[in-house]
């Protein structure tokens, strides 16, 4: 169970948030610039890194805030949370 | 060992959803409530009124039923406004009042807050889960409120009642 600092709410349960995906890294500028692979693999494909991974959470059960979260996937330990992207 | 909990039919109460800045909401609550909470899920009363800050941008002042047409005509007055949006939504949440020595025991079973008074005293308020449903959690001196959509009302009473 993860206990997640809300910056509005303060520390609450994991049951009260919902998980909504890694945080993508910044939109390329022009994506007619990439190749498709490219293209495809920032759109679709998102990284699966050992260690500090940046992720989105909402607090659904709470304020309702749309969170940026830093999560060790190694220990679960969360290193950062900040309201938006 | 039985616990002494008490726990109340659900009731409705006049309820407000205020969403929007600080200082667009408090000019449409002047002559209401003086002055919006100043620390996150805290409130404050005045009058018949309890406004409660439960997200960033987000409020809800909580009164008696008897006080909803009054309050509808002085909040809805003048064109809708886009920095302070209120909604009437009484008829979206039930709450039911859970007293008696034990209350804090039911509530700790049915919601994840840390309930400890140093971590939740007096007349604070957050939104948060009980039994699985969104619910609104209040400490009222040594009563808790509970307030979740009707539609689960009986689901989370019966919950309740197994802890009794
Ligand atoms: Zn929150």
């Amino acid at each position: 169970m993860l206990l997640i600092h809300c910056p509005f709410c303060g520390p609450r349960s994991e049951i009260e948030f919902s998980y909504g995906g890694p945080a993508a890294p910044p939109r390329p500028d022009d994506p007619a610039q990439l190749s498709d692979a490219d293209w495809v693999d920032w759109l679709t494909v998102p990284e699966n890194r050992i260690g500090p991974v940046p992720e989105r959470w909402c607090h659904s059960k709470g304020c309702g805030a749309w969170l940026t979260i830093v999560r060790d996937t190694r220990t679960h330990e969360i290193l950062e949370v900040r309201h938006g992207a | 060992m039985a616990y002494q909990i008490r726990i109340s039919p659900p009731q409705r109460h006049t309820l407000f959803d205020l969403r929007g800045t600080p200082q667009a909401l408090a000019a449409r609550l002047q002559g209401i409530v003086p002055n919006l909470p100043t620390q996150p899920c805290s409130l404050v009363r005045h009058g018949q009124g309890t406004l409660m800050w439960l997200g960033p941008l987000r409020w809800c002042l909580m009164a008696p039923p008897e006080a909803e047409a009054a309050l509808e005509a002085a909040l809805m007055q003048g064109p809708a406004d886009h920095d302070a949006a209120i909604t009437l939504i009484s008829d979206t949440q039930a709450f039911f009042r859970i007293s008696g020595r034990d209350a804090a025991v039911a509530m700790s079973i049915a919601c994840p807050l840390d309930l400890h008074p140093t971590a939740f005293g007096v007349d604070h308020v957050a939104l948060t889960d009980a039994f699985g449903v969104r619910a609104l959690v209040l400490r009222e001196g040594d009563d808790w409120i509970l307030g979740l959509e009707p539609s689960y009302a009986a689901y989370v009473e019966a919950q309740l009642r197994q802890i009794v």
